[in-house]
């Protein structure tokens, strides 16, 4: 593989010199490249550079995927300690980057700790950290609670 | 790697990234939603049918959302269930009669769960890892089905008709659809057979005439109901 390097810009114009096979595993990229091989610039609208690092550290980790099943267990091992040091409203960011940028294997990663995240939160929560507006009336709300009150058994319900 | 600017070293600092002051929220897109939705226990999702009428439309509607649903419980390793009916005295006349189903490990013997799920009714039927939950006594008009998924046991589907009581759950179809059937029924009556579509969260039904028995307009027991394919396959494939 070729040791080229290709300069990823945020949308706050930070800039990373990464090797071009790091900066594929961005499929965003990947898909730049193949139209016109002689950028070595590119320009990520879209992510600001603190998530863009937080990208570019997972492509870097996960450049060489091996195949052995002990280089399986360590990247694995990465993924968790890599996803332990995020709170909810980065793994948002990190998602919404993954997505843009088109990094499968982060895009899954992040979902489930997401979703491993989130799993106990109320509905109330869950508004306030996705940014959803509440377009129940009170009794709409009230019907769709009764509706799956078991849902509801082990969750910390706030009391209406 | 290098830098353009100082190291930030502390995402914390960073400024809340769902709520912009002015213009509302960050956008989260649909397939992303989704993508987060897709690895939630069914009990998470029933939750969070309250959060919004979208996310409601999402979680009921999604073929793709309820196929990973079913795709993760297939993917189970097999445990075997065990199904405690608790008859009391006070089962009657009302309809409060309740069991709990409790868990074995077929693949780690010796390593017996502990989880017992409460479920409503006296009778049950497993097929295929759903468990039908519904009971004989008067007033109960509710089917239950539980399926078993990454994080316990969870309700899958809870259908409410006038004369639900005593059915029961035939088969499952390729398609994925349950095929209910009442196991007690007027033999003058049509024979009604429910398709319940998981997927579409959908009900159909097909009247078949002419299930009457010789001996005229007794009560009818359609008590061996059994489902199997027509045709032979590798039965491997199916837990």
């Amino acid at each position: 593989m070729s040791s080229n390097k290709i300069v990823l810009t945020s949308s706050d114009g930070e800039s990373f010199e990464v090797e071009e096979v790091v900066a594929r595993k961005l499929q965003i990229v990947g898909h730049m490249l193949e139209d016109d091989c002689v950028i070595n610039e590119i320009p990520l609208q879209n992510v600001t550079g603190d998530i863009l690092s937080m990208v570019i550290e997972y492509c870097k980790t996960h450049v060489d995927e091996e195949e052995s099943e002990e280089a399986q267990t360590k990247l694995k091992t990465w993924d968790e300690e890599f996803m332990k040091k995020f709170d909810i409203k980065t793994l948002l960011q990190i998602i919404l980057a993954a997505n843009y940028l088109n990094v499968k294997g982060l895009l899954d990663l992040v979902s489930q700790t997401i979703a491993d995240t989130i799993k106990d939160y109320t509905p109330e929560q869950i508004r306030e950290v996705f940014g959803v507006e509440n377009d129940y009336t009170e009794e709409e709300e009230a019907e769709v609670r009764k509706e799956n009150a078991w849902a509801f058994d082990e969750a910390d319900t706030p009391k209406p | 790697m290098k830098r353009g600017r100082e190291e930030k070293n502390s995402h914390e600092t960073l400024p809340s990234p769902t709520r912009l002051r002015h213009g509302g929220v960050i956008n989260i897109p649909l397939d992303v939603t989704v993508e987060i939705l897709k690895k939630l226990p069914t009990k998470s999702l029933l939750r969070f049918q309250c959060v919004s009428k979208l996310w409601s439309s999402i979680i009921s509607s999604r073929r793709d959302l309820i196929d990973s649903i079913i795709t993760r419980s297939l993917n189970e390793p097999p445990r075997d269930a065990h199904i405690i009916s608790l008859v009391s005295s006070n089962c009657f006349p009302n309809r409060i009669c309740k069991s709990f189903i409790a868990f074995s490990s077929t693949t780690c013997p010796g390593n017996t769960d502990k989880e017992l799920v409460l479920v409503p009714g006296q009778y049950h039927q497993s097929v295929r890892g759903l468990v039908c939950c519904w009971s004989h006594f008067p007033n109960v008009r509710v089917v239950e089905i539980w399926v078993m998924e990454t994080q316990g046991w969870s309700k899958f589907f809870l259908c409410e008709k006038e004369d639900f009581h005593s059915w029961s759950i035939a088969g499952t179809t390729r398609g994925g659809e349950i095929v209910l059937v009442k196991s007690v029924y007027w033999s003058y009556d049509k024979l009604r057979v429910y398709y319940y579509d998981l997927k579409g969260n959908s009900m159909r039904y097909v009247d078949l005439e002419n299930c009457y028995t010789e001996d005229g307009n007794r009560k009818g027991y359609a008590s061996t109901i059994w489902t199997g394919p027509d045709h032979v396959e590798n039965i491997m494939g199916l837990h």
